[in-house]
């Protein structure tokens, strides 16, 4: 399923629109932020006025669906005193929101601790460069600074992927600096006092399926504010996410082929009725426990039209797309192509009974399905 | 859309302003109900332009109330009720129209009140509303809970929709928040109304004349419209109040606006007065709240009563003061509740409010941000249905819990009238909550009884007032043997306003419960939902309804072919039937014709038993054994051979539930020992089957034992069918079918259980000695009652099941809503 891809930050992705909502924001900025609120909330959410810039008029495209106010409250958080903690199901777009988020607000989303259970607290806080250590003695030159470290010192935003899959002590170690805003750096001496500028603040995003944010310390949460990300809800939405996502990875990659509006519909569909366990007319389907998000299904879609593009005849091909489903969904467990075979059986048949066309061509394509 | 954006100049609704506000005799003031800020406004208007007579957009046969309504010792919330029985088409109806103390309209009464100028409701009365409605759209809805001041065809237009989405707000209440309520209060009146008529008006174009006719909406403007030309030309300074979607059309009928609207002349329908009713009833906020599901009330009472307090206390920022204190009343309760809120986590979020305020271009924050505020610092962690306990804190504290009052002077709806005269002879203690208990005899004191049928009359209106706590209880069935009843009762407010709420059924209980039981009866679809109204007539005593119901039901079990529905029928009809010598029926022959004739007809659908489904399957077992039951008892004079012919050939079908089969032996076993043999067999056909009919076993056992204990009393042969069965199936199985088991084997008493463990150990060759015993001793017994107990208590004091049964996304404020 994986595609190795280069993508560039966000920044640079939008390098553009960026630059035209600085030169055209008037609203008062948090100290150190690139853009006022307003304008990162234009960012992220879209504006219907295009900007002038460079004698060019900029349109501002809407990037996170679904859910405005909690974009607003992200954005009054940051500005504030606590952390933001964006939780939710895989695929909820947690990743890409904290992008943008750091993206406008100061110019840099790969400012990023990986959480692992192999997470050390090197990597949390700073590290040695063990050859200026021992030519100099510690020295900010010699000291190897974190994310973090980065974040504090130059006041910008340090995001946190996965930060629940760090070891518990890796997790409480940033207590401390979340709260004072202060990191020791004991070796150092007298200059070993690393005190954040400005604009520093975190961005954490954890995912409900592995360790959920429950087990996180109380102590830790009190230092962040947390956003629940649910899945899109609106069959509609989805579909516009997926057209819009795989224009924008289509552009990227070259690929220059039309999108296919209805298979687009048809993959919206099937992800909504799996993931709700019900289908549009009120039957009941058996979910299958892998997760069927957003973000799978853009990538479903976008196999099948590299796959088109490249061997085929430049359309979407229906078996191919039925196959990479399936390989989406059944990554984890057998069970779930069974699922996904009654799914078929039922509310797809009726379908392509009832409307034919597409859906005619997608239950055909079930026999792919063992 | 656009186009009707780009149509509409400024210019139009400056010159609906004009001619709404400039007229020297004339304001006719929109409005939204409950908006606070218009109700600022209003008072405003109203004292600067003096009027000789304040109409105001209401029903105008609760004229009467307004002195009590604005009486010194009355407060809102309150709401005006009205009634309407349409004799005629044989439907009742009624409506709630709620003040609450920001109401524009209560406003506008207090307002006349100390200018001591004429005040009126100027709509046309309730009755006409309803009569001159084409079909079931606003007002018109047969007996749900629908009011009067309700925003639909302001909110639902498709200008609104539009409106929303392009300003990305999250509903109309939203939207109407931040550009009337938080945009409108510092605004001058000119400029607000001049806002608030844009909206309407854009609200108008894009309604269809259609629905708006139908509605009746059209129709009552033109009333209205009358109502205040007739004034005007009476010389007098006329000041209106309307809910603003009708400007236009108010203005066109009194000759101030260019456009073809609809008219027809009117004439009133000349309803009997014995067919209306309005009455004033006191309100809580919470009930008045739209998100406890009442759609004509107004999101957050208690948030916007208090904005308003203070907004005419003079305060800069009233919305912002109510945000703090609320967000500080919020905390108190999460804490109390053991939810860790800080003091910090307190000052987080009311920065979250004004940041978000300022980011949505608001003026102050207002309820939308107080919501989004809680929601991000106050829950820790994932939102989920445990953890949006601080949401629901606040959404108690902005809905409120104040309750109004009415002065003691206030007219008193015949019905409550009645039903304080009836507590009053029955010496029944009414004041007070607590709750009493009362033990009846009703069927030795001649007093108790009528005691019994007033308890059960107020039961059946569902007014929560009383609750038998022993007794018998005739449609569950149960009890029915006894003769004694313990009654406990408790008067409680909302035991008034459900009397109320009913009394568009009659002015006595006796005639309102009766009532609401034939329209019941009116609208039952199978002949079981009407047959237990024969019991409900029965024990609030209506004798002549009974003979009704009756009727009713022996016309619907003609039609009939349901054997489960005959079988709920039957049931009821026998437990009627048992009790009628207590009641002194005078209709026991119909019900035993009645039984005879379902009794025949069962038969006749045996066959269908066939493929019942598996859900059904236990009643379908007890309508057997009624049918048995009714074969046995000597005064339904039925035909045994019918059931027994019908059983046998039941039993024989192939994909019949081994349940059902198991049920169906045992009685034809009760009809005669010889079938015993056909029993057995097919007792061994069962665990001696293969895979899956082995575990059939259990329900077969099940049904038989139900119906036919006394065999497996007489032998050893199923206790040795069941040891070999146990012996044959996997661990797996066994505890599969171990459910299915101990149900068969909960048919017997304990005295049978300890003979079949003797023949148990007799069948391994050990004698009574050896059987061990476990019993629950009497302290673990004790333990679980004392268990239940407590879970019940606090199931009652905690709203737990509002919090199991809410989903997530019902929440305000939780996102994805
Ligand atoms: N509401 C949404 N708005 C816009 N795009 C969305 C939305 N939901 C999902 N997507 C799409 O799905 C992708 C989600 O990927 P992302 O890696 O950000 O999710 P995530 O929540 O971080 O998942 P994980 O928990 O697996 O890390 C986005 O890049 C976008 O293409
Ligand atoms: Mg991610």
């Amino acid at each position: 399923m994986e595609t190795t891809r280069i993508k560039p930050p966000m920044e640079e992705l939008y390098q553009e629109e960026l630059a035209a909502l600085a030169a055209n924001d008037t609203g008062r900025k948090p100290q150190n932020w690139k853009l006022s609120a307003k304008a990162v909330r234009t960012f992220i959410l879209g504006s219907h006025i295009p900007l002038k810039y460079n004698g060019k008029e900029i349109h501002i495209a809407k990037k996170f669906y679904g859910n405005d106010a909690l974009v607003e409250r992200c954005i009054i958080t940051l500005a504030g005193n606590r952390g933001l903690m964006l939780v939710g199901e895989p695929g909820t777009a947690k990743t890409m929101l904290s992008e943008l988020l750091s993206a406008a607000i100061c110019g840099n989303s790969t400012n990023t601790v990986q959480g692992t259970a192999g997470t050390t607290e090197d990597a949390i806080k700073y590290s040695w460069n063990y050859a200026l250590l021992l030519a100099k003695g510690p020295s900010r030159e010699a000291l190897v600074p974190s994310p973090l470290y980065v974040g504090m010192e130059q006041g910008i935003l340090t995001r946190l992927e996965e930060i629940t899959r760090c070891p518990a002590e890796i997790q409480d170690s940033l207590i401390s600096i979340l709260s004072d805003k202060v990191m020791s750096v004991p070796e150092l001496g007298n200059q070993g006092l690393l005190f954040a500028k400005p604009g520093f603040n975190v961005i954490g995003t954890a995912n409900t399926r592995d360790k959920g944010v429950n087990e996180m310390s109380s102590a830790l949460k009190r230092r962040f504010n947390f956003e629940t990300i649910l899945p899109v809800a609106d069959v509609a939405l989805e579909k516009k996410i997926i057209m819009n996502e795989v224009r924008k990875l289509s552009l990227l990659d070259h690929v220059d082929m039309e999108m296919d509006e209805d298979v687009a519909d048809l993959l919206a569909i099937t992800y909504h009725e799996l993931r709700e366990g019900v289908s549009a007319e009120g039957h009941r389907i058996d979910k299958p426990s892998c997760v069927m998000s957003t973000a799978e299904a853009v990538s479903v879609y976008y196999q099948t039209m590299m796959n088109g593009y490249y061997y085929g005849d430049r359309s979407m091909d229906v078996d191919c797309l039925v196959q990479n489903l399936l390989g989406a969904v059944a990554k984890e467990n057998r069970d779930d192509l069974q699922k996904v075979k009654g799914y078929f059986q039922t509310v797809v048949k009726d379908r392509s009974n009832k409307e034919g066309g597409l859906w005619k061509k997608y239950y055909e394509a079930r026999r792919w399905i063992q | 859309m656009e186009k009707v954006l780009r149509s509409t100049s400024m210019d139009t609704v400056k010159e609906l302003y004009k001619v709404a506000f400039t007229h020297p005799q004339l304001r006719l003031f929109p409005i939204r109900h409950h908006s606070p800020v218009c109700s600022h406004h209003l008072k405003k208007v109203i004292q600067k332009f003096q009027p000789d007579c304040i109409l105001i957009e209401g029903p105008s046969n609760a004229n009467k109330l307004i002195p009590y309504l604005t009486h010194e010792e009355s407060q809102p919330p309150f709401a005006i009720y009205y009634s309407f029985k349409n004799t005629s088409a044989g439907k009742e109806y009624k409506c709630y129209y709620p003040f609450l103390s920001c109401s524009p309209e209560y406003t506008a009464m207090l307002e006349g009140k100390h200018l001591g100028c004429e005040t009126e409701f100027m709509d046309l009365p309730y009755d006409e509303i309803i009569l001159s409605c084409e079909d079931g759209q606003s007002l018109l809805q047969e007996q749900e809970k629908s009011s009067y001041n309700d925003d639909y065809l302001l909110a639902g237009s498709d200008y609104v929709k539009y409106a929303c989405e392009k300003t990305g707000m999250r509903s109309f209440d939203e939207f109407w928040e931040k550009y009337f309520e938080l945009g409108g209060w510092k605004l001058s009146t000119e400029t607000f109304i001049q806002n608030l008529l844009t909206d309407c008006y854009l609200a108008r174009v894009t309604t269809s004349e259609d629905l708006m006719w139908k509605d009746g909406c059209l129709i009552r403007e033109q009333f209205m419209a009358e109502h205040i030309r007739e004034k005007m030309y009476r010389n007098k300074k006329v000041l209106a109040v309307i809910g603003g979607f009708h400007t236009q059309g108010i203005l066109y009928h009194l000759g101030l606006w260019q456009e073809t609207i609809r008219t027809v002349p009117w004439k009133s329908h000349k309803t009997p007065k014995e067919d209306t009713g309005v009455y004033i009833m006191s309100y809580s906020e919470d009930a008045a709240d739209m998100l406890n599901g009442y759609r004509s009330g107004m999101p957050f009472p208690a948030f916007y009563r208090r904005v308003y307090e203070v907004m005419e206390k003079g305060y800069e920022r009233p919305f912002e003061e109510i945000v703090q204190d609320m967000l500080i009343e919020c905390g108190k309760q999460v804490r109390r509740k053991d939810g860790g809120v800080s003091t910090y986590d307190e000052i987080c979020a009311m920065q979250m409010c004004q940041g978000l305020a300022a980011l949505r271009g608001k003026h102050e924050a207002g309820a939308y941000e107080l919501v989004d505020s809680v929601q991000s610092s106050f829950i820790k962690g994932e939102l989920n249905h445990i953890s949006q306990m601080p949401l629901i804190e606040l959404r108690k504290v902005m809905s409120g819990r104040k309750r109004g009052v009415l002065t003691a002077i206030a007219p008193i709806p015949p019905l409550v009238q009645d039903f304080e005269n009836l507590c009053k002879k029955y010496r029944l203690h009414v004041s007070g909550a607590a709750r009493r208990e009362l033990i009846l005899e009703p069927f030795s004191k001649e007093r108790h009884l009528q005691i019994s049928f007033f308890f059960q009359r107020m039961n059946y209106l569902g007014t929560e007032f009383s609750h038998m706590k022993k007794g018998p209880q005739l449609a569950a069935g149960r009890n029915l043997n006894l003769i004694r009843e313990t009654w406990e009762y408790r008067y409680r407010p909302e035991v008034i306003h459900r009397l109320i709420d009913q009394s568009v059924y009659g002015g006595t209980i006796e005639e309102a419960s009766e009532s609401l039981l034939l329209n019941r009866l009116q609208e039952s679809l199978h002949c079981s939902e009407a047959s237990v109204l024969v019991l409900h007539a029965m024990e609030m005593g209506f004798a002549e309804s009974m003979g009704k119901v009756l009727a009713a039901v022996e016309k619907m079990v003609v039609q009939e072919t349901s054997f489960m529905d005959l079988a709920g029928c039957l049931e009821h009809l026998l437990f009627a039937s048992q009790r009628k010598s207590f009641y002194k029926i005078e209709h026991g022959d119909v019900i035993v014709r009645l039984i005879k004739i379902i009794y025949e007809k069962m038969v006749l659908l045996l066959g269908s038993l066939e493929s019942v489904e598996n859900e059904r399957a236990t009643a379908a077992v007890g309508a057997l054994k009624n049918m048995y039951q009714a074969v046995l008892n000597q005064q339904y004079e039925l035909n045994g051979m019918l059931l027994e012919e019908g059983l046998k050939s039941l039993v024989v079908k192939k994909s019949i539930k081994p349940l059902i089969r198991g049920a169906a032996y045992g009685i034809l076993y009760g009809f005669s020992s010889e079938y015993r043999k056909d029993i057995i067999k097919a007792g061994w056909g069962y665990v001696q089957g293969s895979g899956d009919s082995k575990t059939m076993a259990a329900p077969f056992f099940r049904g038989l034992f139900n119906t036919a204990k006394d065999m497996v009393m007489e032998s050893s042969e199923f206790l040795i069918m069941l040891n070999e069965l146990l012996h044959e199936l996997s661990e797996e199985a066994f505890v599969e079918i171990l459910p299915e088991l101990r149900m068969a084997f909960a048919y017997f008493m304990p005295q049978e259980t300890d003979k079949i463990a003797k023949k148990v150990a007799q069948l391994f060759g050990r004698n009574e000695k050896d059987l061990k015993r476990y019993g629950i001793s009497g302290r673990t017994y004790a333990l679980g009652e004392y268990l239940d107990q407590e879970v019940q208590q606090f199931m009652e004091g905690e709203e737990i099941g509002w919090i199991v049964t809410e989903s997530a996304t019902e929440m305000p404020g939780i996102d994805g809503a």
